[in-house]
């Protein structure tokens, strides 16, 4: 499922579900965050409820994500791909 | 400073003697207008305070001792959140565009955000806005200069504070720290949990606090009883020193002893067991030598999550415990949810009075689809070690027929699908309510155990809200109809064979626990860290002495005749282990 990556002119689409009977909480949204913010590219995270900045944690809390939703992970920029890659198996392996 | 003595609630026992140092939280935001040539310096500070609290907090995580990991989450949460573009772009943009200092900019953003947040509809998320108002309070200290989480040199002290967030407490060195005392905070409190993981003695509400004393004034906390003395004398000085070594030589004695059964001098053997609701405390459970859980709260399950756990989920967490505690009894309690503790779909309803509303098996008997995945679960775990199922909120017969006959209905299902499980499990009720007092002698027959639930059986009994402070005064567990109602449910279940365990706060309570042993109780069940001192003061209790007690106290009509009766009695008996217990009990009135 993963592998399914969409280029567009906003850039690298990919889209995950989460998992997680708790949904993306806080803690997974803190190491969330804390991954995006080591790449370049701009990461973007779209739900039903709107879009979210993948470098705040603020952001991505208020997407309210529970679990079954659906998350479209957006990247532009240079490391796009891996971005992708990094942030979209993150959310799809949250567990708890 | 006069010499004085105040009063809190006691959540981590021990006496601590020794200077304050206060933590005050910045209540009074620098509010400045700067020039617009400025701005860029009033960022600078900004940024500096956010990578100053970011290694505060770093250290604080690596200071956090192994088995808290959950703790050091939280800390990771919040070094993300004081690192958070969107609140640093947003102060940052009234840093700039309304020429305001950086302390003003980061609490107006807050503000902002808080607002947002409580407005949402998800219970989890609005709890977040706390999380961003303990970050926001840190850079906000930091901003003014006031260096109040640096511990590295610092000599002992009691730290005293308003309030104290769990990375607050942990960002204090626990070397250094003797005793915590906050003005708010209740029993349940994060400071209560963290100060007792630390065994650090705490006392908390104690009004009046901060305005009493100033940093490096002397003082003791004695958190057995919950006095905090200011400016002691000589004499209070001399006693509580040795008061300390006494009861740092008991508590080594109670935790060296937690193993040994809890039998009486006569020969009665009472079984002490663990309340629980996550499976992370299993190894405080087991370390404390309870015999067993005798309450396992299901609830946590359904509120953590946004949506209603799946019977594999419940399984699995069921299994876990069952397997951790074997050879030992888990009780688990069905669904309680209600009141303060409120699902999604409950919200819903808006009822004006939770507490006497659909909580607890009314919830699961008229939402069985939220009851049915968990009675599979739970028939399918005990199949797998001893267990018990118990119904919370009883009012009658119905109530344990119906759920009985939904044991039968899930039960076939089971073994259609060829699922092993035990629908022989033993099925007992909560006893809480006045109503199933009274009906007590058939629930009985209708059931295989009964647990009392002392806290709500006493607000329900004398209808009184826990949490209104006008009624306060007749939260009495000595009370002639708390007293009578306990007595006729011990006897009911005896009468048709079945055992009576008691898992209230009653149970922790010296006098509570003479009485209910007077009473007859088979077994009780308290919070783990409980455990070891009730089981060494069983050990010293005569249970005929207990019996006798509880006799006069049923003969009373007066609670403060039956506390003074209590405490003399006990006190002969007990004689110093008394004075280590703490007491709920108005027994010197």
């Amino acid at each position: 499922m993963l592998d399914v990556i969409e280029e567009t002119n906003e850039g690298l689409r990919m889209v995950v579900p989460v998992r997680s009977p708790l949904g993306i909480h806080a803690r997974p949204a803190a190491a969330l965050a804390r991954e995006a913010q080591t790449f370049e590219a701009a990461v973007f995270l779209e739900t039903e409820h709107g879009r979210a900045d993948a470098k705040s944690m603020l952001d991505i809390l208020s997407l309210a994500a529970s679990t079954g939703t659906l998350v479209t992970v957006v990247a532009q920029g240079n490391d796009a791909s891996s971005a992708l890659h990094k942030i979209g198996g993150m959310i799809a392996g949250i567990e708890e | 400073m006069a010499r004085a003595i105040l009063f809190g609630t006691p959540v981590s026992s021990g006496i601590a003697l020794g200077k304050v140092r206060i933590i005050h939280s910045a209540g009074t935001v620098d509010e400045r207008h700067i020039q617009p040539a400025d701005c860029a310096n009033e960022t600078e500070r900004l940024l500096s305070a956010v990578a100053q609290v970011t290694a505060d907090l770093q250290a604080a995580c690596d200071q956090v001792p192994a088995g808290l990991s959950e703790q050091c989450d939280i800390i990771h949460a919040h070094i993300q959140l004081c690192q958070d573009p969107k609140l640093l772009g947003a102060a940052k943009k009234r840093i700039c565009e309304q020429h305001i200092c950086a302390s003003w900019a980061l609490g107006q953003t807050v503000e902002e955000l808080c607002a947002l947040f409580q407005s949402m509809n998800d219970a989890y998320l609005r709890e977040r806005a706390q999380d961003i108002k303990a970050v926001s309070l840190r850079l906000q200290q930091r901003i003014a200069g006031t260096n109040l989480y640096k511990h590295d040199t610092c000599a002992p002290h009691i730290l005293l504070a308003e309030d104290i967030s769990p990375s607050d407490v942990l960002s204090l060195n626990p070397r250094v720290m003797q005793g915590l005392v906050t003005m708010e905070g209740g029993p349940t409190s994060h400071t209560a949990i963290v100060a007792r993981s630390l065994h650090l003695p705490a006392v908390v509400g104690v009004t009046g606090l901060i305005d009493a004393v100033a940093d490096g004034d002397f003082i003791i906390v004695d958190a057995i009883s919950g006095s905090i003395y200011i400016a002691p004398d000589n004499d209070e000085l001399v006693n509580f020193t040795t008061r300390q070594e006494e009861f740092g030589a008991w508590e080594h004695t109670v935790h060296a002893n937690a193993a040994l059964p809890a039998e009486t001098l006569d020969g009665v053997r009472v079984a002490v067991q663990a309340n629980m609701e996550n499976t992370e405390e299993s190894a405080a459970v087991l370390a404390s030598g309870a015999e067993g859980v005798g309450l396992y709260r299901t609830e946590f399950a359904y509120l953590r999550s946004r949506s209603l756990p799946r019977e594999e989920q419940l399984y699995e967490e069921y299994a876990a415990i069952v397997r951790r505690i074997a050879p030992q009894r888990v009780v688990f309690r069905t669904l309680d949810a209600g009141a303060d503790k409120m699902l999604t779909s409950q919200m819903a309803l808006k009822e004006p009075n939770p507490n006497l509303g659909l909580r607890g098996i009314r919830f699961c008997l008229r939402h069985r689809e939220v009851f049915y995945p968990q009675l599979r679960a739970l028939l399918r775990v005990a199949a797998l070690g001893s267990v018990a199922l118990m119904i919370p909120m009883v009012t009658g017969l119905q109530e344990v027929q119906e759920v009985r006959r939904m044991i039968v209905e899930v039960s076939q299902s089971l073994s259609a699908a060829g699922i092993e499980h035990d629908a022989t499990v033993p099925l007992g009720v909560m006893i809480e309510t006045p109503s199933a007092v009274l009906v007590a002698d058939s629930l009985a027959r209708e059931c295989d155990f009964f647990s009392i639930g002392t806290n709500d059986l006493l607000c329900y009994t004398m209808a009184i809200d826990r949490s209104n402070k006008h009624v306060a005064y007749l939260h009495d567990p000595l009370h002639p109809a708390m007293v009578l109602s306990l007595k006729r449910v011990i006897d009911c279940a005896h009468r048709e064979g079945i055992g009576v365990s008691v898992c209230g706060e009653l149970s922790t309570d010296p006098y509570g626990l003479a009485l209910l042993i007077g009473m007859g109780v088979d077994s009780v069940s308290a919070s783990s860290s409980a455990v070891p001192a009730m089981k060494h003061m069983i050990r010293q209790l005569h249970a005929e002495t207990c019996t006798d007690m509880a006799h006069s106290v049923l003969m009373s009509t007066d609670s403060a005749a039956s506390g003074r009766m209590l405490r003399e009695t006990l006190a002969q008996s007990l004689g110093e282990e008394l004075t280590f217990h703490h007491t709920m009990l108005q027994t010197n009135g």
